[in-house]
């Protein structure tokens, strides 16, 4: 069992430096995020670390596939609508995440990127706060060659490969993702600082919008559907909030799906998973709706 | 490589070099306040060496009153100023100096040697040997605290041509890669508890409370302790031994054993710089003065932690503690079993831990508060949310669970460096705790070092 020190060091030195270089090899190889090779015509899910593997995406592999965007939180991270309007989609959505983070991924995708459409959801959540989470601002070039997030991916993507089950079975190539949530549906007045409006996430909304259509970008604001008791018992607040925030940020068309001739729909409890995320079937059937809308958005405008 | 060529001290002229940069790396305006208390303190060594009779003790003394006045500018200023404005109703302003890193461990270590310069322990040094002890990288940010006589008689090392044995290499890199997993893997777990509890503070039940402090109690262990192991193994690596700063504390079953074991170095400062001065101003040694003793030393090592009150009553819980230990066992009481012994030092530190990581005093007693709290006594839904979710989520716990195992149960890595012996079994554990480490150092979750903030 014994070895001479000498020999334990170069053993062990030298076994560390083959792990790395072993997980550098699989990175390259595998590149769940198509950040080390060409993306081109590739297929990437991502099956979880949403905020780390939809950075790398977007550095890279969302230019180079996509030419449009849906930005916003997660009340639309599980919208799976590879086509709009003509236009191929990449779900940017970030599950927990407000306009300020969306826009760090949204910046990782203008350096390489161009787009003609970006769907922009207007929600609360989006310009409640600015606060960066899980480190987005700080994430490194190292972690797309080894890091947690990589592995996981990694891991995940040889399983599904391999026809093996995995929990994440409906993640897709166009960046939906699966919401971990479970039914919970109430209908409570909400907080009134979920209302308001922090002037940092306000100027970082209209930076992106202006950024993106002084690239030729068209953009559409999306208002996300609410369930409808929830949304009746804070329709006030809603309302106010659309109203002091569409003044604020750049003209553009907005489909609102709070309205009341989607009612039936938002008054459906089988929809939703919680008043803000929709089941998987309704949010394909609203997918649908939006492509219509979208479309006659998009001509209207023209 | 230095070693190679005959360069006489070149090596330690090396490490020097080296160690002020390291210090000057993250900020280097603080690197002025590190070379001026070198250079003073040496300058007043040499002069407490020279003189003789009283004028030696005075020399000390205004030694004493330069180091602390030089510590106080810096971090107590401002909350002395803020005390009086709060008290008096005055208007004081506050200087708001920023504290150059690591100012309360090069402080006191100089402290400690012109102590023993006075004392005769160790003769006053070169400029360049004084500079290397005080500025030598592994200590000088965040400990151990290392006395002159410990450290300067192994220079001769750093020069010697053939360098440390490779046993104490392989065992620096075994020491160290424990050191690394402990700080980034384990205490990173429990500081996701820690920060989620002090996040939601009014929502805790007791059971939630508890399980918050001690995650806290734990996150710190692993932080420091693994520092500490880190710094020892770097240390070690130049053939350099400095002292052990942990031994397995929070397996203590009672609270004089929890300091013999906790942060070793400071509480051998608070004994030998602190106690022994406050008791020998006395006039009579007893029980009572003892414990006045007691509490004052670790109310003020309390307050070297930080300028706010709740590193002060940190240090008189468990100067009260001690004071407590110290008259039970004086007076013969029985004593407890010792599941219960654990349990009552468990509580002392998890309490004393409640007001080291609160922000304020009120905040610390509102979780003081809660941990006491018989109205809600076992609520758990805190901990649906503690640990995030998904596979972050397993990675956590799994991590918790070995940190639980690592600080309750089995060898800690002071005794496993020692047993230490080049065989595959430990080549394999330094293999895993490096990779592990240093894939959660490249994933964006590590959080800064607690005591480097000191």
């Amino acid at each position: 069992m014994r070895m001479t020190a000498r020999r334990w060091i170069a053993l062990t030195l030298t076994t560390i430096a083959a792990a790395i270089g072993l997980a550098t090899l699989a990175a390259f190889m595998i590149d769940p995020f198509g950040v080390l090779r060409d993306p081109t015509g590739r297929k990437l899910s991502v099956y979880d670390f949403e905020r780390n593997a939809k950075f790398f995406m977007n550095q890279r592999y969302v230019p180079a596939n996509f030419d449009g965007l849906i930005i916003g939180a997660s009340s639309a991270a599980n919208w799976d609508m590879p086509v709009l309007g003509g236009t191929r989609m990449y779900n940017d959505c970030l599950p927990g995440g407000n306009i300020v983070e969306e826009s760090i991924l949204v910046d990782q995708a203008l350096r390489k990127g161009r787009f003609k459409l970006a769907v922009i959801l207007l929600s609360p959540i989006e310009t409640r706060t600015h606060e960066i989470h899980d480190g987005l601002d700080t994430i490194r070039s190292s972690e797309a060659i080894a890091s947690i997030p990589l592995l996981y991916n990694e891991a995940a993507g040889l399983l599904r490969a391999s026809g093996l089950p995995f929990r994440k079975s409906d993640a897709s190539p166009d960046g939906k993702v699966e919401l971990p949530y479970r039914k919970n549906l109430y209908a409570e007045p909400l907080p009134p600082d979920v209302f308001q409006i922090d002037p940092p996430a306000l100027l970082r909304e209209q930076q992106l919008v202006g950024t993106l259509e002084n690239r030729g970008t068209r953009v559409i604001y999306v208002v996300p559907p609410v369930y409808e008791p929830l949304y009746q018992v804070n329709r006030s607040s809603y309302e106010a909030w659309l109203k002091t925030i569409l003044p604020l940020i750049p003209r553009a068309p907005v489909i609102n799906l709070n309205t009341p001739e989607y009612s039936v729909f938002r008054g459906d409890s089988s929809n939703f998973i919680d008043p803000f995320h929709l089941e998987p079937q309704a949010a394909t059937e609203e997918v649908e709706l939006l492509g219509r809308l979208v479309s006659q958005a998009a001509a209207s405008a023209n | 490589m230095v070693r190679r060529f005959p360069l006489g001290r070149a090596p330690q002229i090396c490490i020097l070099l080296a160690s002020l940069v390291f210090y000057a790396w993250p900020k280097p305006a603080n690197l002025p306040y590190l070379l001026g208390s070198i250079l003073g303190n040496w300058l007043l060594a040499r002069w407490i060496a020279s003189a003789t009779g009283l004028a030696r003790k005075r020399i000390l003394q205004l030694s004493l009153v330069l180091n602390l006045a030089f510590l106080c500018a810096f971090k107590y200023l401002d909350f002395i100023a803020e005390t009086l404005n709060g008290v008096f109703g005055r208007h004081l302003p506050l200087p708001g100096l920023a504290f150059p890193l690591g100012i309360s461990f090069f402080t006191l270590t100089q402290i400690m040697y012109l102590v023993d310069c006075y004392e005769q322990l160790v003769p006053a040094n070169t400029l360049f040997d004084h500079a290397t002890f005080v500025s030598f990288f592994p200590y000088v940010i965040s400990g151990p605290l290392s006395r002159a006589k410990r450290i300067l008689h192994q220079f001769p090392v750093l020069n010697a041509r053939e360098g440390p044995a490779a046993e104490l290499v392989a065992r620096a890199l075994y020491l160290f890669s424990l050191g690394l997993v402990k700080k980034v893997v384990l205490a990173d777990a429990f500081s996701r508890v820690a920060d989620y509890g002090w996040a939601s503070i009014a929502s805790w039940s007791a059971l939630e409370a508890w399980v918050v402090v001690t995650s806290y109690a734990l996150q710190i262990y692993f932080d420091f302790s693994g520092y500490s192991d880190m710094a020892i193994a770097s240390a070690l690596l130049f053939g350099i031994d400095i002292p052990r700063n942990f031994d397995a504390p929070l397996r203590a079953k009672s609270i004089i054993e929890y300091w013999q074991r906790w942060h070793i170095s400071l509480t051998s400062f608070i004994t030998t710089y602190l106690y022994t001065p406050i008791m020998q101003s006395f006039r009579r040694i007893t029980l009572a003065t003892s414990a006045v003793a007691t509490i004052a030393a670790m109310t003020i090592a309390g307050l070297w932690h930080g300028p706010n009150w709740t590193y002060v009553l940190f240090g008189t819980v468990h100067g009260a503690g001690l004071a407590i230990n110290q008259v039970w066992r004086r007076k013969k009481m029985p004593a407890l079993p010792g599941f219960l012994s654990w349990l009552l030092t468990f509580a002392v530190y998890d309490v004393g831990f409640a007001f080291f990581r609160s922000p304020d005093v009120t905040s610390a007693f509102k979780i003081l508060g809660r941990m006491f709290n018989w109205h809600d006594p076992f609520g758990t839904f805190l901990f649906l949310g503690m640990n995030g979710r998904g596979p972050m989520l397993v990675i956590y716990l799994a991590a918790q669970a070995c940190g639980i195992c690592a600080a309750f149960l089995g060898k800690s890595t002071d005794q496993l460096a020692r047993d230490f012996k080049p065989t595959w079994p430990s080549y394999a554990a330094a293999v895993a705790c490096a990779l592990l480490a240093f894939l959660y150092l490249n994933s964006n979750v590590v959080t800064p070092f607690v005591y480097a903030g000191f």
